[in-house]
């Protein structure tokens, strides 16, 4: 056996698939190293080659390899049939276990050396010059060693086992390869279905390529323990592998005693039928001789094209691959067209757009394994059938062979995604969802999707006619295809060189495909008419008989020369030139082509240039007044502003610099006494010269004209902003920002790092006083004053901050005049689009809201959460500053909400098409509704400072206002799945964030913290200190703070006044926001004894810990000092349906540090018991906090059962 | 009817497959004899325009063969040596398929034709089974009913026999006689009764050159009086074909038979034998490898 294996490995050795994917891998990793771009593993503050960087790269790596194990497994077993050796073979004194296992082994062997090119690329990588030596850590060969040795080899040898006994059983390469892609298809829908945190560990465990394990067991570490420690065998690693090696013995074993030397004959079935039998009557009077008689002309070809076609299409149909591939695939299908979860496990209603999505997610993998295998077997099968010299040698021209394949391919990939749409719309049906667009799905599901793929097939014809076999040519297919992957990131970003390539076409139902659309048409043209040139030199190339090659074959390209041939080429020429020029002159000449490297240095040299004036003391802006022309159609917006600036500082002012954004083009501007010194048009950079010196208080105005538009279309970034239905402009396009303008500059530390850069501060330190007087959304202006006119085309409406003071039409324009009767920040939107109105007066307040008329689903609960909030937050916190509010949709270019003044833009993406019928579902667009209202108060009234802690004040106390408004609507148990899903994101953000976690008052606009940890901590604060304490305390901030900038609020004004209020709890309010503390809580067992008097005692066991962390994760033990929840339930809190009458007890209680055991008694009995059971803690396990009961002595027996014990 | 000048083909790995051959073949059965190896398939594959030859021309009538291939192929038929196909359909399915392809699109007639075919090589019963399923001499049925169809006035047919029992074989050979004198059929074996059951004309091809050609009366007939046979035991072999011109040895009953081609007899117990085509082809071959040998010796 081992002599068979050796010889195996040599003879693999020598093959082309060990020397290839030893390449492949190794290449991958080390770019993936090298490059900038990609990262797999590393970031932040985890080395790229720390242990956790290895162990994610190799996995990675490993899931990817699945694609290589069956060349290896595969010919082990095969290349003796595929030679015709086998009935020499089989006939000699081999044993069977010696050939099997033998071959396996050799095989094997070669496959770990082949694979081995992963982690030696990305140990050579980390020694190349330009990986950044600051995200390096020590070199450690152990590392390396460990994780593929212990992790890698085993998870390759379980897929190898199955892969080779695949092929033992079918004998047959196609098979084996189309089982190795269904079990990794599988393997996909299982990751999958198994999304939801309730599945992880079962994930974890089920995992073969122990990925998830991995992902698992590392989920919560911190950055110290991803640099330092690798994964170990023992719990969810240890049972995921005895689980696996089971299953894989007994895999190996089947295989075995299935596998036999001969191999069975097979036998036709006999019938004849009484058709049949008349059949053979009539065959007497068959005439004989009759030859036919050929002819030919254009109806001959026409019949012979549509009859080959037919035939590829029915063989392709036909082969049970296929089928595998569609079942496959429709079951992936299905199960994205049913998984349209937004957020918090909610759904979103079936929209035509979703779908497609849905589709093209799920069916693009089956479109790229049929296109590289059947457009293989379709290019090869007359000379795989043996079949080529009698069909070669027929008088059928050649045009008729390569346009009938290549037409059949396209078919059968446009069949795919009918068949994909066909579910989908059954689907909708099944939803009872009848708004179904046909047009969407024939266009963006159809038509505009399956096109790149024909492209592609088209290559890949070429590609196989130029081959010499089959494998070659699927090969440089799969090459190409990843490398379409890689060059994407290496930044090679220019369409016109990407084959195929194509720009991004967001969807909407507001604005549908928009004009991305066009752009994107255009380079598909371009690639349309390259193709067609393939095409012609793939007829030319075509192989007519025996295999001949490829130099003899060029003598066929002069035909070139000939004059039918010339016109022909001339034409495609000049369509490539005509459509590559189009797309040139738009994505060059009329937008300047920028790589996302070009950006980088853009920014650089902004900060080089520029940043020297940071520190100028500038005025203010305390006035605005803007005009804004939309032009939907024309997708451009032209703004005229007067805007007044004020000296507020105690300095003289002799020059003053602005900074307009780049999306702005400054056709007009002029400064009262002021002359314009520079102007930079590169960066939009004005310096004026003040002729007379402003003084401190001293007022000047500003006058200026800018124009946006998106001209033709870019190979990037075009605007989402400009489109024909639902224009969403906010100020910071059009308007400069007075002085140097930080976020010009580059804030990653990575890259700055690559360009020599300094880390820059992500915000200014929460003792900087300097900017206690700055707000965080921008410097360089407060509270101003604000009207504007507005203009748009006269089929939609345009809504911006302020009141409507007047509207009129005049032409084919409509204007809106709107007016703030009080300041406001300088932060305003404008929405322009076909609006419906719902409007609703309520306590003087007019609720309206602005929607894309089919999306009606959850209008209501938008107006019921503006109602709820303003009664909750008027009585909570202050009076509510406006007279109205207006929700605006807006595409799903973009998906989130923003509170601007008494206006709310919201994304058709998240709340207006979310389906919350399901039940105990989480009513989303009423949350985030609740949310964005709270802002009017936690942004808009008090707006904090431009310092660490800042958007605690904004942003956590306006998910604090969302939840109670929440709270007051479904009751407390609800939160409970909210909270839930906070908490898990949370600790998974800490893990990941690049510069280390901050305490909750040093928040720098890190959104785990104060989003997510803001949410966990605001309700556990409102626990334990009492919802009208800290109601109290938000009053106090707002009387101190509301509408003023002189200081803005920081994060210590709210603590000071938390502690002020609640004495008692300074310790815990320490815990809660100026530490990173982490506690651990869990329930070990308990115990229920139903006692004489009808009462039940119960017993639980805790364990509670609480730990201090620093940036990077290192922990230091704490006393866990605070009552904490002990809950007694008849029914589980995580059951849907739960409720407060399930709920015996729930109390504080106070908890020894450590394990410790709680008794109490209740009335009823009890099943679940749990400590902390609505994770209102940052617990870092909180899966271990509920229990169901563990025993239970009832009564009638207790007398026994009490004696023993 | 079809006339070869100077054909030489020389693979890409430097093997030369045909030297300089040229042959002038008339209606009616052509033999083409010739060893495993001699270049048989690649002048039939030639022929059938599945190869460009390396030089020389072909001219079938008025058609250069060569420059022309779509001209030849709608008047050609071709069954090659070693064929598979489609794994699924049956021989109806592929036959019709064949027909639309070879350009006869009137549906009526194609039927016509297809089941006159297949009533013609006996494989009418069985038109509905799977191809894949067919017996060697099923299948070599198949592929003469394919190459007939559109009344080609070219048939090549390469090794038909090769691997068919003698009831096969007696059946195929009838189906090829049938075929008439008024088209050009080129059956290239290596099988000597093909040739001598079928063929008035023939030629000898070995190491990619025609080293005989005619009718097989005229060949047999130039040998007559220069074979002589003689018994042997088993050890005395190597010392006859030492001294003597040995063109064939067989077994007969345990004893060695030895054909000699000598102008007189060669004595020693030597019988004259009347010459077969059989021998016509083994001095043949043993004259060219002579010639081979001896050039080599001259090199």
């Amino acid at each position: 056996m081992l002599r068979i294996a050796a010889q195996e490995l040599r003879y693999m050795l020598k093959s082309p698939q060990t020397v290839v994917g030893f390449s492949i891998f190794f290449l991958l990793s080390f770019f993936a190293m090298i490059s900038t771009n990609v990262t797999i593993g590393g970031g932040g503050n985890v080395d790229v080659n720390s242990p956790y960087a290895i162990t994610q790269t190799l996995l990675v790596m490993n899931v990817f390899g699945v694609f290589v194990v069956p060349a290896f497994m595969a010919n082990a077993i095969l290349k003796d049939v595929d030679h015709k050796f086998d009935g020499i073979l089989f006939s000699t004194p081999l044993s069977k276990p010696d050939y099997l296992l033998g071959r396996f082994f050799g095989a094997f062997a070669a496959l770990v050396i082949a694979m081995s090119g992963t982690p030696i690329g990305m140990l050579i990588g980390t020694f190349w010059p330009n990986v950044d030596p600051e995200t390096l850590g020590p070199t450690n060969l152990w590392h390396y060693f460990y994780t593929y040795v212990a992790l890698v080899v085993p998870a390759m040898l379980v897929v190898s086992a199955i892969v080779y006994a695949i092929a033992v059983k079918s004998r047959s390469l196609m098979y084996t390869y189309l089982a190795a892609m269904g079990l990794l298809i599988l393997y996909f829908i299982g990751q999958n279905l198994l999304q939801a945190p309730e599945y992880r560990e079962m994930k974890a465990m089920a995992d073969p390529l122990v990925f998830s394990t991995f992902i698992e067991i590392t989920r919560y570490w911190t950055a110290v323990e991803r640099n330092s420690t690798l994964i170990s065998y023992d719990g969810l690693l240890l049972i995921n592998r005895m689980i696996w090696f089971g299953i894989t013995a007994a895999i190996v074993a089947a295989s075995y005693f299935m596998f036999s030397f001969r191999a069975p004959a097979k036998l036709a079935k006999e019938r004849v039928n009484k058709k049949e039998a008349a059949d053979l009557a009539r065959k007497d009077q068959i005439p004989l001789g009759n030859k036919g008689t050929p002819a030919w002309n254009k109806a001959t070809s026409w019949a012979q094209f549509k009859l080959r076609t037919g035939f590829e299409v029915s063989s392709v149909y036909k082969s049970l691959p296929f089928m595998i591939i569609i079942g496959f695939s429709l079951f992936l299908l299905l199960t994205a067209l049913i998984n349209r979860t937004l957020a918090y496990g909610i759904e979103a209603y079936p929209v035509t757009r979703l779908m497609v999505q849905a589709i093209q997610g799920g069916l693009g993998l089956a479109l790229i394994v049929v296109l590289i295998f059947y457009s293989a077997d379709i290019i090869w099968r007359e000379r795989s059938a043996k079949f080529n010299e009698i069909i070669d040698a027929l008088p059928t021209p050649n045009w008729v062979f390569v346009v009938s394949k290549l037409v059949a391919l396209a078919f059968i990939l446009a069949s795919i995604m009918m068949i994909g749409i066909a579910s989908s719309i059954i689907v909708q049906l099944v939803n009872g969802y009848s708004a179904i667009e046909i047009s969407t799905y024939l266009h963006r599901g159809l038509f505009h999707f399956v096109t790149p793929f024909i492209l592609v097939a088209i290559l890949s014809a070429f590609v196989q006619v130029l081959s010499k076999n089959r494998f070659i040519g699927m090969m440089i297919m799969v090459l190409y295809l990843i490398s379409t992957q890689v060059l994407q990131v290496l930044g090679f970003e220019n369409p016109l060189y990407r084959f195929a390539g194509n720009i991004p076409t967001p969807m909407s139902d507001m604005n549908g495909s928009g004009r991305f659309i066009v752009g994107d048409y255009w380079i598909m043209g371009y690639w349309a008419a390259v193709s067609v040139f393939l095409l012609m030199v793939t007829y030319l190339l075509w192989n007519r008989g025996t295999l001949q090659p490829l130099k003899y074959r060029i003598r066929h390209l002069r035909a070139f020369l000939s004059p039918g041939m010339a016109t022909a080429t001339a034409i495609v020429f000049a369509t490539v030139v005509g459509t590559g020029g189009f797309v040139y002159y738009n994505t060059h000449i009329l937008n300047e082509f920028l790589t996302t490297d070009d950006l980088e240095e853009l920014q650089v040299s902004y900060e080089e240039k520029y940043r020297q004036f940071a520190d100028l003391p500038m005025p203010r802006t305390i006035d605005v007044k803007v005009d804004i022309d939309i032009y939907p159609y024309r997708r451009r917006v032209e703004a005229r502003s007067s805007q007044i600036l004020e000296n507020k500082t105690d300095a003289e002012i002799t020059t003053v610099h602005m900074v307009f954004p780049p999306t702005a083009e400054v056709v007009d501007i002029s400064m009262e006494g002021a002359s314009l010194a520079s102007f930079d048009e590169r960066f939009n950079y004005h310096i004026f010269d003040l002729d007379v010196p402003m003084q401190p208080s001293e007022k000047r105005a500003l006058k200026f004209e800018t124009l946006m538009q998106q001209r033709g279309f870019a190979h990037a970034r075009n605007s989402v902003t400009l489109v024909r239905n639902g224009t969403f402009i906010n100020n910071t396009e059009f308007a400069p920002y007075i002085g140097f303008w930080p976020g010009g500059m580059m804030a990653d530390r990575n890259t700055r790092r690559e360009y020599d850069l300094e880390p820059l501060p992500r915000t200014p330190k929460l003792e900087d006083a300097s900017q206690y007087g700055n707000n965080y959304i921008r410097q360089d202006s407060d509270f101003v004053s604000f009207e504007t006119t507005v203009s748009t085309v006269a089929s939609q409406r345009v809504v911006a901050p302020g009141y409507l003071e007047r509207e009129w039409t005049e032409g084919d324009r409509r204007y809106f005049s709107y007016k703030m009767d009080a300041p406001i920040l300088n932060f305003y939107s404008y929405l322009s689009a076909e609006y419906e109105v719902v409007r609703e007066e309520w306590n003087d307040l007019l609720i309206e809201v602005f929607h894309h008329k089919p999306h009606t689903y959850n209008v209501g609960r938008m107006i019921e959460g503006v109602k709820d909030s303003v009664t909750y937050f008027n009585k909570a916190f202050s009076p509510y500053q406006h007279r109205q509010v207006r929700i605006l949709e807006f595409p799903a270019y973009r998906t989130f909400a923003q509170a601007f003044p008494n206006t709310i833009p919201y994304s058709e993406g998240i709340g207006f098409i979310a389906d919350i019928s399901g039940e105990g579902a989480v009513d989303m667009p009423y949350y985030v509704t609740a949310h964005e209202m709270a802002h009017q108060w936690w942004a808009h009234q008090v707006m904090s400072a431009n310092t660490q802690g800042g958007t605690m004040l904004v942003e956590t106390l306006a998910q604090y206002g969302a939840l109670l408004v929440m709270e007051q609507k479904y009751g407390k148990d609800q939160i409970r799945k909210f909270l839930k899903f906070e908490l898990d994101s949370y600790l998974s953000g800490r893990a990941t964030d690049p510069e280390g976690e901050l305490p909750l008052y040093k928040v720098e606009n890190q959104q785990y913290i104060h989003y997510r940890k803001g949410s966990v901590i605001m309700y556990a604060l409102k626990d334990y200190l009492g919802e009208d304490v800290v109601n109290r305390s938000l009053r106090r901030l707002i009387e101190m703070r509301a509408f003023r900038g002189d200081p803005y609020a920081i994060s210590t004004d709210l603590i000071t006044i938390f502690k002020e209020e609640a004495p008692e709890n300074v310790r815990l309010i320490e815990d809660f926001f100026e530490k990173i503390t982490i506690f651990d809580v869990g329930a070990t067992e308990s115990r229920v004894q139903e006692l004489a008097d009808g009462t039940f005692k119960v017993s639980i066991d805790v364990d509670v810990s609480k730990v201090y962390a620093d940036a990077e994760g290192n922990e230091t033990d704490a006393m866990f000092d605070i009552p904490v929840d002990i809950g007694v339930f008849s029914k589980s809190p995580a059951e849907a349906g739960f409720g407060s009458s399930d709920v015996i007890h729930l109390q504080k209680h106070q908890v020894n540090d450590g394990t410790s055991t709680i008794e109490l008694i209740v009335k009823n009995r009890p099943t679940f018991v749990g400590i902390d059971p609505y994770n209102k803690l940052i617990d870092r396990n909180s899966n271990d906090n509920l229990r169901a009961v563990d025993t239970v002595d009832i009564l009638a027996s207790n007398e026994a059962s009490n004696q023993s014990r | 009817m079809l006339s070869i000048n100077n054909l030489t083909h020389t693979y890409p790995n430097g093997v030369q497959a045909l030297k300089n051959v040229s042959l002038d073949i008339p209606k009616g059965m052509f033999g083409l004899l010739g060893p495993n190896g001699a270049g048989k398939s690649s002048l039939m594959r030639t022929i059938a325009t599945l190869q460009q030859p390396t030089s020389g021309t072909i001219q079938f009538g008025n058609v250069d063969v060569l420059k022309n291939p779509d001209d030849i192929r709608r008047t050609l038929g071709y069954l090659p040596q070693d064929f598979g196909v489609y794994p699924r359909g049956s021989a109806y399915e592929l036959l019709d398929h064949l027909a639309v392809l070879k350009g006869v699109t009137n549906s009526k007639e194609r039927k016509e034709v297809v089941e006159g075919l297949l009533v013609q090589t006996n494989l009418f019963e069985v038109r509905k089974k799977k191809l894949s399923t067919y017996s060697g001499g099923m299948r070599q049925r198949f592929g003469i009913a394919q190459a007939l169809i559109g009344d080609p006035q070219l048939i090549i047919v390469d090794e038909p026999t090769a691997g068919l029992d003698p009831e096969e074989r007696n059946r195929f050979h009838n189906l090829l006689a049938e075929i008439g004198e008024e088209v050009v059929v080129i059956l290239s074996t290596h099988i000597v009764d093909d040739v001598a059951d079928l063929c008035p004309n023939m030629a000898i091809l070995a190491g990619g050159q025609i080293i005989s050609k005619g009718t097989p009366a005229e060949l047999m007939a130039a040998l007559s009086g220069s074979i002589w046979k003689k018994v042997i035991s088993k050890t005395e072999l190597d010392d006859h074909k030492a001294s003597h011109n040995v063109i064939s040895s067989h077994l007969s009953v345990g004893q060695t038979v030895i054909y000699v081609n000598a102008a007189e007899n060669p004595g020693e117990g030597f019988e004259a034998s009347e010459p077969t085509l059989e021998d016509v082809y083994f001095s043949a071959i043993a004259d060219s490898r002579a010639t081979v040998s001896a050039t080599a010796d001259a090199a």
